[in-house]
């Protein structure tokens, strides 16, 4: 089944790419990926594979480097770090190999409400296979109600808290707690979501200047940097009961007290667990790194584009610094935030890397045909993430055609086909010609009856 | 030629303190939008507006900086090749008063060149006026600067702005004539002169330059 083929040998040209086979040449074993615990350092074990992978792959690494020195912006020679960097990317991509057109890959089976519930309940992933996960959360086949305790698992919030408890502080003291911050985060509170009227509601906007101010004093060397109010008040409109209810349960008043400090306590694990804070610390290594993450990338997934981009002098960081520094949530709707979240705080910052990168490949016929770099950077800073995030309004369950869309934009490494859940409760059936039915709205309904 | 005809190409870039309302001077005067609910401008962002200034037609690429602090090491590095500055403050934000010298300094350290500058006191509707006229007018007259108070959110003399920065911007040029061309060009590859571009933006009035 598999062979080394050419490139050039498949041109399925589908959302503007060539569409290859891609297999993941390393040997996944489950028992590696079974336990919630063993999880938690996901993307450090990617890293360490490839380290690993860097031995192994000597020869192929020589003429990889050769290439990245010769390709090297300036024709500086590469500082160590950098050659380190390339390399891991190198071997991640060197992980991948071309083969012919799959026919029986694997299956991708979507979670439905009761293997959340049991994931929920046995307080581990362990039975599931990451990727069905991944591509679960994908689907955005999560209800919120569950959605909340994964993310409180997925963030390990039994540890964080004790972390907390070890420095004899709470949430309450560090957010009644004063600093220098104060006036530049009373700032940028009404400025952080777009268009939402969620933080026209005074108690939501004392809700999130005690979660920025809690967290600026939990972690003095970083305080605050604008953008952090983005993802923050992201995670709160996310988590908030009342954002997510009101499509049906109008009638119902949520009492929820513990609503700003396990959001405080989820921006913990985004910043320090994550490391998001590497970003927004001063000096930004962490965008400095991250970008030149995603220019490797770039450069080695989209060459054409990237050449392109290159000829019209495009400075990267002016179109992609604001998505990191707002970890992607820079002007679009909670609802995208929600997804990203949810993927965010399983696999951390590849996923990040990934969605940039699947934008670009999205858009890559009409990046090409933009000639400017005032073109391009305007088209990238708007009209590419609105297309793209449009791809994700439409109703994935029963898209036959959405594992290619995956496999093409870098989602997933194998084509496979995606099974969905088997309806436990009538689920409306949808029919053929609404398959892209537009999720809001629609939806939840279909998931639950608005009460009588 | 295209509606995109221009005499010069110029890079301006917008310098001020955080929510003193950069990104709505420029958003009203290039879109002609006020926006009540914006978002924080993180990291750096540009527009685009051409303008004219009598018979010249002048296309400002206007850098839009984030105003925190800490963005300084960032944003500096945008400073380079610009021929215009805009400093903001708000009139009714007394520090961002203060910190414009700051601004004014971070622009000596990080460029040699000549640039053609602006003080720009904005807020102009606000009732809870913290900065006088005179201090204002005071200041730009220590650094030898134009001075304006504006109203984004009423559109009031934020066009002002543009022609007084566009008329000192037309003299510099047409003083440096070819050395201009020169220089923009090696300073940053993305500046080329007199290049046809396709225009996705209103035209701004007679453009008859075929």
């Amino acid at each position: 089944m598999i062979g080394y083929q050419n490139q050039t040998s498949e041109d399925q040209d589908i959302f503007g790419s060539q569409a290859f086979e891609i297999i993941d040449k390393v040997q996944r074993k489950p028992s590696q990926r079974e336990s919630l615990s063993k999880k938690q350092s996901f993307v450090n074990k990617q890293a360490k594979r490839s380290i690993s992978a860097i031995k192994v792959d000597e020869n192929k690494m020589m003429i990889n480097n050769g290439q990245a020195l010769k390709k090297s912006k300036d024709d500086h020679p590469l500082t160590g770090q950098e050659q380190l960097e390339f390399k891991l990317i190198q071997v991640e991509i060197s992980d991948f190999i071309i083969i012919e057109h799959s026919q029986n890959g694997k299956d991708y089976k979507i979670l439905d409400q009761n293997d959340w519930k049991k994931i929920i309940k046995q307080k581990s992933l362990s039975g599931y296979m990451m990727h069905d996960i991944h591509v679960s959360l994908l689907t955005q086949n999560l209800f919120f109600i569950e959605r909340r305790d994964i993310w409180l698992l997925f963030c390990q919030i039994d540890s964080i808290k004790q972390k907390i408890k070890q420095k004899n502080s709470t949430f309450f003291q560090y957010s009644t707690q004063d600093n220098n911050y104060s006036s530049q985060i009373d700032k940028d509170i009404p400025r952080a979501l777009m268009g939402n009227r969620f933080l026209n509601l005074q108690e939501n906007q004392i809700s999130l200047k005690r979660i920025l101010m809690a967290y600026a004093n939990y972690d003095p060397e970083l305080g605050y940097t604008q953008g952090m109010n983005i993802i923050a008040a992201n995670l709160l409109i996310c988590y908030d009961l009342k954002t997510n209810d009101e499509k049906f349960l109008e009638d119902v008043e949520i009492i929820d007290p513990s609503r700003d400090e396990n959001v405080f306590y989820l921006f913990i694990y985004i910043m320090v667990e994550l490391n998001w804070r590497s970003v927004f610390i001063p000096g930004f290594p962490g965008l400095i790194r991250m970008m030149k993450v995603l220019e490797l990338k770039f450069q080695n997934e989209l060459p054409q584009l990237y050449a392109h981009f290159q000829d019209s002098n495009v400075d990267l960081n002016v179109c992609f610094q604001s998505q990191y520094l707002s970890l992607l949530m820079y002007g679009i709707s909670w609802e995208i935030s929600r997804m990203i979240f949810d993927l965010f705080l399983f696999e951390g910052e590849v996923i990040i890397h990934t969605f940039l990168i699947g934008m670009l490949k999205y858009c890559q016929d009409n990046l090409l045909r933009l000639r400017t770099f005032e073109e391009i950077t305007k088209f990238c800073k708007s009209e590419m993430i609105r297309q793209f995030y449009e791809l994700f309004s439409i109703k994935f369950v029963g898209n036959k055609d959405f594992s290619t869309i995956l496999l093409n934009l870098g989602f997933i490494k194998v084509q496979g086909q995606i099974v969905p859940p088997q309806p436990v409760s009538p689920v409306k059936q949808v029919k053929q010609n609404n398959k892209f039915e537009i999720w809001k709205g629609t939806f939840l309904k279909n998931f639950f009856q608005k009460k009588k | 030629m295209s509606l995109g005809y221009y005499d010069w190409l110029v890079k301006v870039i917008v310098l001020g303190d955080s929510g003193v309302g950069k990104t709505n001077i420029l958003t009203q005067f290039c879109d002609s939008k006020f926006s009540q609910n914006y978002t924080a401008t993180i990291g750096v962002d540009f527009k685009i507006k051409i303008l004219n200034v009598q018979d010249k037609k002048i296309k400002l690429q206007i850098w839009d900086t984030a105003g925190q602090e800490r963005f300084r090491n960032i944003t500096q590095t945008y400073y380079k090749g610009a021929y215009g500055i805009i400093f903001v403050y708000s009139l009714i934000d007394r520090n961002s008063f203060n910190n414009v010298e700051g601004w004014i300094k971070s622009i000596l350290e990080s460029t040699t060149d000549e640039v053609c500058s602006i003080l720009v006191g904005n807020k102009l509707d606000s009732q809870d006026r913290r900065v006088q006229t005179a201090e204002g007018e005071k200041l730009a007259q220590k650094y030898n600067m134009p001075f304006i108070e504006t109203s984004a959110l009423e559109n009031k003399n934020i066009q002002d702005i543009f022609d007084r920065l566009g008329q000192n911007l037309k003299i510099r040029l047409e003083n440096e004539g070819q050395k201009v061309s020169n220089n923009i060009h090696t300073q940053s590859g993305q500046f080329k002169l007199n290049q046809e571009v396709n225009q996705t933006e209103q035209p701004t009035s007679s453009c008859n330059s075929c």
